[in-house]
């Protein structure tokens, strides 16, 4: 869960999920995916919301 | 499940239009109102588009399963082990987006999730909380301007998922 606008998911060759995520000013983010595991959204981000307000980093 | 996913991210009630649709190349409905194709309630629009993309591609799928990304303003689906062909993008098909935004962090609903699905609409063996369901009737808000304000949003309205939640598993 916490995924916030994800795009492009793919698997690699060796079978891992991959994904392409649209963040919020300055936080585009590439993941893994693993099973269960929360990516943050809107919780914690490597940036910032697009009217300036901060979000807190992980 | 893929039905429940599209349901809940349109929203009842909710208008969308056009300039509202992104990645509908190959389905063939860019540039017309989603009204146009299915008139009738948003939920029943989303069921729609959810079994046509899981149709067209089943026939490539390596082991039956479907990859469902939900996002505030996304719903895409992809594919295990997709055949790509020469008209294909590798690996994904976006379905289409909505500029809806729910609660992320809500494990009763799917907005912010990635289910793995069988084709059938079941959670898939090996997820997390595979056989687990969800709440049956999950609040709506409107979209917030920023996150913060979601936390403490108005509910407007309620939806009730017309079979079990499985957005849970």
């Amino acid at each position: 869960m916490g995924h916030r606008t994800p795009y492009g998911p793919g698997v690699s060759p060796t079978g891992e999920l991959l994904e392409l995520e649209h963040g919020p000013r300055g936080g585009d983010e590439l993941n893994l995916i693993e099973k269960g595991k929360n990516y943050g959204w809107p919780l914690v981000e490597y940036a910032d919301n697009y009217n300036g307000t901060p979000i807190p980093s992980p | 499940m893929v039905q429940v996913s599209a349901g809940v991210l349109l929203g009842p009630g909710k208008r969308i239009g056009a300039h509202h649709l992104r990645g509908l190349g190959g389905f063939g409905i860019r540039g017309r109102s989603i009204e146009e194709w299915w008139p009738r309630p948003f939920a029943e629009v989303g069921i729609s588009r959810g079994r046509f993309a899981v149709q067209r591609q089943a026939q490539n799928l390596a082991d039956g399963l479907v990859w469902i990304l939900c996002g505030s303003e996304t719903l895409t689906v992809a594919t295990e082990g997709i055949d790509t062909g020469p008209s294909r993008r590798e690996g994904h098909r976006t379905t289409f987006a909505v500029h809806l935004s729910l609660p992320h962090q809500d494990p009763d609903q799917p907005v912010g999730k990635i289910l793995r699905l069988t084709l059938d609409g079941k959670p898939a063996p090996g997820n997390p909380n595979f056989g687990k369901t969800g709440a049956a009737t999950i609040p709506l808000i409107d979209r917030p301007r920023i996150p913060e304000t979601a936390k403490t949003a108005k509910v407007v309205s309620t939806y009730t998922f017309p079979g079990p939640n499985n957005t849970a598993g």
